[in-house]
């Protein structure tokens, strides 16, 4: 959707929410009358049609974990992470919209007496998910830029926490009552300032694909960094709030650096030989996972009881638990699914019903919140930006560096829960930082990407990626065996290739269209470049799978299944040209698109496969990829013929046509052992087409050899795919453009129909040309069309 | 990693964590003597209506106050058995400030089934009032906007909102 499209479709929006209010006023009245005696306990909890609280509750959890899934993906769709939306969602619930637009129904659905047991389920969830963040935390991302990350880190807490301080004497007096003590307020609104989200950050770092880079390195070193150590100035501004002083939370303080300690160690010593059973069974017994989750129930009740909060307890045995790849990854994947579908969702509905954005209604308390955010970034921003820079990082690096260090969200509302909790925070601020969370956070995937475009990203790449030499800058950094005048392909095929181990007919044909075939001598005149690229797609925005180590993991899980399918096409000096390229995305035809652009490919080769919804094998991804690339693409349909040495080419004069002859045209080049023949189809006696002027050139360009191996005849059929199919029984690959005579054409609404693809007996290479706007008629028309 | 530990690095840590303690220090020295914030007044309170003006003189009525500092929130319900429990949601209705000679509190009374028949166009009518708290009790005056009379009244804190604390 163009811009100005989605303008006009907000305003419209806009327009129509009075009369949304209205409706929806209406149907809430009705509902509550018709329900409001089962739904209600206020009356009589004893009366016949009230509804007992489990069942109450387990509506509201259906209502919530629904909600959430939808805003979640949604908030997808706009490039932002999903536990965003999920927040965004709970907030909905709550008085915030629910309760505004419908309040009777909002009433009826999450009365008070219900707010406990959710509260009860929030806690639960919390726990677990702060002793997953504990599992994921990996000392591996400390290896690297050590003394810059803790420099950077500790300065993006100490600015953050003196702003937050001096800000505490504004609110203070305004949002705050006397029994919080300033100190307690100032320490929790400095702790809230400075806190960096950890797990939200490193989701964005691997949907980037930047956990290779310099920038993603140090980024998540920083904010582990900086993790911990807010975690611990957290810890600190419990303890002084619950006692109301600093000299009385110094036993609480020491309490917490024992515990500490004996995690540390005996506990660490423990779990080591627990890993070590583990490895020896390979799987993680209910016996085992009863004892690591009662660990964290025990852990957690400790800290509560020291004074700190229960969250840390659960944190710290999962940062303890060996990282041992199989007994962490496993326990990760036992765990998350439940914990992150099912209660964290329920903490943020309850979060949601605590924020009030209605209360915020006067301009001066906008502008308290535009104080309060605007603190928060610069603290955040200027404060890692300045460090960076001193460190000698470039511009560029730390601006990105600093956006990604103003990410608050998951963590910072956990913060504020407590804070509310503990009343240090009233219902107001708490809004106000929530609202400052959800900002910080939104922000930093588009600043990201404007400080830090995609292009910039590549040219990053460390060492540890340098066959991953897509780029002529990289190449040329490439010190191995390749001698000074190695010439950059100048013809560069991309390959996506979603499961390595059944795509060998597509990676061959791509090699032929590349290089010639073994024997055929001479230099390379014109060398070409194979991509194979093998996105990884993660869907699932918060899963243990999407941290930046596990990301790298299945990298070089795929990087090996790659090498293996290269090797078996037992083409000599493949290494050469064939280089492949691995991405995480979440959007695969997208990110197929863009690779293809800032690659400059001039072949996107794509294999078939069938579409989930649809017959049609063009449509699903590959229509996407038809849809988004602007290059040339080839689809294949593979059936497995082992020699490509019949070609046919189905000749209708129209550009994808050539195209396909094109792509002809190179195989037969490239082997001396292919034969070619270029099939014209006269209808009902018609003059025969012509070969194109183009075509004709070509033609006259090759060298005899060449031309001798192909044929031209003219058939007469009625209908031209019926022809075709029939040469095809002769052929061993078909190319055929995407032209309505072969009955692949590109319809309306951008479907193409595949009859050729269902009957024809060869193997079928689809050509489809890319051709630019035409950009005589786009100022004059609003639409663009494109081929 | 032995960088980080040299003379220079250790050096610049204790001077900014130093300098940052001292900072928070000074703040929160000058922040404990001299600010002050507002008590803490949200709770419900229940009131002696006898004295209370026209359709707010039913039996007993419960006035909930959402404390955010000196912004002030609540409601004002009847408080016999059906309107005891204070919903998760309730829109609060009443808004004000709270201010040194005490509190401010205005808005429509939509819970109140009296005072919402009581106007000739139906709409809700107002309620304006002006209290100070003494320790439990909020004692002050309170009127219908549309008219101009102001009663006085009393009303006792029952369940205040606590934040949780440890005990020990």
């Amino acid at each position: 959707m163009l811009a100005c499209e989605r303008m006009a479709l907000l305003v419209r929006l806009w327009y129509l929410l009075p009369s949304i209010e209205l409706v929806s006023i209406f149907f809430d009245r009705q509902f509550s009358q018709l329900y409001y005696p089962a739904l209600s306990i206020r009356k009589n909890p004893q009366a016949k049609n009230a509804m007992p609280i489990p069942i109450l509750v387990l509506l509201e959890v259906l209502i919530v974990i629904a909600l959430s899934r939808l805003v979640g993906l949604g908030f997808r769709a706009i490039k932002q992470p999903q536990v965003i939306g999920e927040i965004v969602a709970g907030i909905m619930l709550g008085p915030s919209l629910f309760g505004l637009v419908a309040p009777a129904t909002a009433t009826a659905l999450f009365p008070a007496e219900a707010v406990p047991f959710l509260n009860v389920l929030s806690e639960v969830g919390l726990i677990f998910f702060m002793f997953l963040i504990g599992l994921e935390l990996n000392p591996k991302y400390l290896k690297s830029n050590l003394d810059i990350a803790i420099l950077t880190s500790h300065v993006s807490i100490l600015v953050p926490f003196s702003l937050g301080s001096l800000l505490a004497l504004l609110l203070y007096p305004i949002v705050s009552n006397n029994s919080v003590s300033f100190t307690a307020f100032a320490l929790f609104l400095g702790a809230a300032m400075s806190i960096t989200a950890f797990p939200v950050l490193a989701r964005i770092i691997t949907e980037h694909n930047l956990q290779n880079t310099k920038l993603g390195t140090l980024a998540l070193t920083c904010a582990a960094v900086d993790d911990v150590t807010a975690w611990c100035l957290l810890a600190v501004a419990i303890a002084v709030t619950r006692t109301n002083s600093m000299i009385g939370a110094l036993p609480t303080i020491i309490q917490s650096l024992i515990y500490i300690g004996f995690m540390l160690t005996v506990v660490r010593w423990f779990l080591q030989r627990l890993s070590k059973q583990y490895n020896r069974t390979g799987r993680l017994t209910q016996l085992l996972l009863s004892g690591i989750y009662m660990g964290v129930v025990a852990s957690a009740l400790i800290t509560e009881w020291i004074g700190i909060h229960l969250i840390f307890g659960a944190f710290l045995l999962g940062a303890v638990m060996p990282k041992n790849a199989g007994l962490t990854r496993e326990l990760a994947e036992k765990t998350e699914d439940f914990v992150l579908i099912f209660l964290l969702p329920i903490f943020f509905a309850y979060s949601g019903l605590r924020t009030e954005i209605g209360l915020l209604n006067s301009p001066e308390l906008w502008l308290l919140c535009a104080a309060v955010l605007g603190v928060a970034i610069i603290g955040k921003y200027l404060g890692t930006y300045v460090a960076a820079r001193v460190c000698g990082i470039s511009n560029r690096e730390a601006s990105a560096l600093g956006w990604l260090m103003n990410t608050r969200g998951l963590t910072e509302l956990i913060v504020l829960n407590i804070g509310l909790s503990l009343g240090v925070v009233s219902p107001l601020l708490f809004t106000m930082l929530v609202i400052m969370a959800l900002v910080t956070t939104f922000m930093t995937s588009p600043l990201l990407e404007w400080t830090y475009p995609k292009r910039l990203i590549r040219l990053d790449i460390s060492e540890v990626n340098s066959e991953d030499s897509e780029l002529e800058n990289s190449q040329m950094a490439d010190s191995s065996e390749e001698t000074a005048n190695k010439l950059l392909p100048t013809y560069r095929i991309l390959v996506p290739v979603a499961n390595p181990s059944t795509q060998k007919g597509l990676l061959r044909l791509a090699v032929a269209l590349a290089q010639p075939a073994a024997g055929m001598g001479g230099e390379d005149l014109q060398s070409a470049a194979v991509h194979p690229l093998s996105l990884i797609e993660l869907n699932d925005d918060y899963a243990f799978e999407s941290t930046p180590a596990e990301a790298d993991r299945i990298i070089q899980e795929r990087r090996s299944k790659l090498s293996e399918l290269i090797e078996s096409l037992e083409v000599p000096e493949a290494q050469k040209f064939v280089h492949p390229i691995i991405r995480v995305t979440n959007d695969v035809a997208r990110e197929t698109a863009q690779i293809a652009e800032i690659d400059r490919a001039d072949l996107i080769l794509v294999g078939w496969h069938r579409p989930t919804f649809s017959s049609n094998r063009l449509g699903g991804r590959v229509g996407q990829i038809l849809s988004n690339a602007k290059v040339d693409v080839a689809i294949f349909v593979d059936r497995g013929r082992e020699r490509l040495n019949n070609l046919l080419v189905p000749y209708a004069a129209n550009i994808h046509d050539d195209l396909g002859l094109e792509l002809a045209l190179r195989l037969l080049v490239n082997s001396e052992e292919r034969r070619l023949t270029v099939l014209r189809v006269a209808v009902d006696g018609e003059a025969e087409n012509n070969l194109s002027y183009e075509f004709g050139r070509v033609m006259d360009q090759l060298p005899v050899e060449v031309r001798s191996r192909i044929e031209t005849p003219i058939v007469e059929a009625a209908e031209p795919i019926q022809a075709v199919v029939a040469a095809s029984a002769n052929a061993d690959l078909t190319i055929a453009g995407t032209s309505r005579e072969w009955g692949i054409e590109r319809q309306t609404l951008g479907q193409y129909t595949d009859e050729l693809a269902v009957q024809c007996h060869s193997s079928l290479l689809i050509a489809r040309c890319y051709v630019k706007v035409r950009s005589h008629l786009a100022s004059v028309l609003s639409q663009t069309t494109q081929y | 990693m032995m960088n980080h530990l040299s003379l220079k690095s250790l050096a610049f840590y204790g001077i900014a964590i130093g300098s940052v303690s001292l900072l928070f220090k000074v703040v929160t020295a000058y922040g404990e003597a001299n600010l002050k914030a507002a008590p803490a007044i949200a709770g419900t309170y229940r009131f002696d209506p006898k004295s209370l003006p026209e359709c707010l003189n039913s039996d007993v009525l419960v006035l909930t106050i959402e404390q955010s500092g000196v912004y002030l929130s609540g409601n004002l319900r009847s408080g016999s058995r059906e309107g005891r429990e204070k919903t998760a949601q309730e829109k609060p209705s009443l808004f004000g400030r709270w201010e040194t000679q005490g509190l401010n509190l205005s808005g429509a009374v939509p819970n109140l089934a009296g005072c919402r028949d009581s106007t000739a166009t139906g709409q809700n009518s107002s309620v304006k009032m002006r209290g100070i708290v003494e320790q439990e009790s909020l004692k002050g005056k309170i009127s219908l906007t549309d008219k101009t009379a102001a009663t006085d009244f009393t009303a006792q804190r029952e369940a205040a909102v606590q934040p949780q604390k440890q005990e020990d």
